[in-house]
């Protein structure tokens, strides 16, 4: 990003390819809509262009990516007054700890499908603080403290959102038979 | 069988999962909209308009003023060749040279009959217009000019002379009486000019949070909005405050 603020385009196109899939799955799976994802996605990108110059070096590009992902996301939200996306969802009763499950390996290609299809359907189900700790888990890299400054919330409360994810993706995911035979 | 530990934030099989599932990618089209804007900006050299951001808050304000200036002097121009608006209320708290003051000794010329009237009248004419008349005033209006300057004696030849000529004096007055509106008027354009967040301009992102849930506390919802896309542009990375409805 230091490249491209002082003017190497080619840096650019070096970071957008490293980051344009994750930043449009994380837009997609929270809005659930590709065509208002798109929007999202080209905002984050233009915003990221016009903050160039102002760019200085303050934590990890993907967290400062995600967090302007992650604002954007929320003035998407707040524009849309019948959509309320609650954030603080913790009242929820956290599975207990499940035993690791064994590493047992999909047989088939279609068994692969059928469980990425499943675990995409339970992360829909999630709700939107959760689902945002996972996807910045799996789409940016981020760590429990980035998670945290790019969502603008302590590492205590990023951490319990991601811990109920996983938790409940696991359980669901076994529940459904995927994870134990 | 062993029990491998439990990592609460971490399942192997449910990111090996999520990737298999997880392909989507944005259209072509967007790839390409946005590396050209990206490219544009990259080639347009540190800045699009040349000008370093630290320096653009002063050009702007600069800019204002210089056309705060520009209105007030053009107002003032306009007023001084208009007869019809004598706002001079404003203005009576300041002394003015005796020249800008030809409506009040029109009333004593009917009691200028007394010769003492005149006398009172010259005395407070020295009183309140200590400077002298402007010579332009003199010049192009010979009879108006003694009827101001000479003694109260002749007061009543004097107001004989200015009643056809009393017009002549007014538009210097009227130089100086419209400044008052004028100035008003490019202080409110200067102040509606100026940005919700001019006095932002070096502040952090929490004052600028401040003051918009002040604008939004206030109802004062336009203003707000600029603030908020004015924030959005300069702190990208910052949140907005949240603000609901009470």
């Amino acid at each position: 990003m230091l490249a491209y603020r002082d003017g190497d385009a080619t840096a650019f196109d070096r970071l957008y390819e490293r980051h344009r899939g994750g930043v449009f799955r994380y837009l997609l799976r929270q809005c659930r809509d590709a065509a208002i994802a798109e929007e999202l996605f080209q905002d984050v990108w233009m915003n990221l262009i016009r903050a160039r110059a102002g760019y200085a070096v303050q934590a990890k590009f993907a967290t400062w990516l995600y967090r302007i992902a992650h604002n954007r996301l929320m003035d998407h939200f707040r524009g849309r007054p019948g959509l309320t996306v609650s954030l603080d969802e913790e009242t929820a009763v956290l599975p207990p700890e499940t035993e690791a499950p064994r590493a047992d390996r999909p047989e088939t290609q279609a068994e692969i499908r059928e469980q990425a299809a499943r675990l995409l359907a339970l992360l829909e189900a999630l709700p939107s603080g959760q689902r945002e700790a996972f996807l910045l888990q799996q789409e940016a890299g981020l760590s429990v403290e980035a998670i945290a400054e790019a969502t603008g919330v302590s590492r205590e409360t990023a951490k319990s959102r991601l811990r109920y994810a996983v938790a409940k993706l696991r359980l669901g995911m076994q529940d459904q038979g995927c994870r134990h035979e | 069988m062993s029990e491998p530990v439990t990592d609460p934030l971490r399942d192997p099989q449910l990111e090996a999962a999520y990737r298999a599932g997880s392909a989507e990618l944005p259209l072509p089209r967007l790839d390409e909209r946005i590396r050209a804007a990206a490219r544009r900006e990259a080639g347009s050299g540190p800045r699009a308009l040349g000008v370093p951001p630290r320096w653009r808050a002063p050009f702007a304000m600069a800019a204002v003023l210089v056309l705060s200036l520009g209105l007030v002097l053009i107002l003032r121009d306009q007023g001084a060749d208009r007869l019809d608006g004598p706002p001079l209320a404003s203005t009576e708290t300041t002394p003015r040279p005796a020249a800008a003051d030809p409506v009040p000794p029109a009333p004593p010329a009917a009691a200028s009959a007394s010769p003492s009237a005149p006398q009172e009248e010259k005395a407070s004419s020295q009183r309140k217009a200590p400077l002298p008349p402007a010579p332009v005033a003199a010049a192009e209006t010979p009879a108006a000019a003694p009827a101001r300057i000479e003694s109260a004696a002749v007061a009543a030849p004097a107001a004989e002379g200015r009643s056809p000529e009393a017009a002549a004096p007014a538009p210097r007055a009227l130089m100086r009486a419209p400044a008052a509106p004028a100035a008003d008027v490019a202080r409110a354009a200067s102040v509606a000019a100026v940005p919700p967040w001019q006095d932002l301009q070096d502040k952090p992102a929490e004052q600028w949070r401040l003051r918009i849930l002040e604008l939004w506390r206030a109802q004062r919802v336009a203003e707000a909005e600029a603030l908020e896309a004015e924030f959005r542009k300069r702190f990208p990375e910052e949140r907005l405050p949240e603000w609901k409805q009470p």
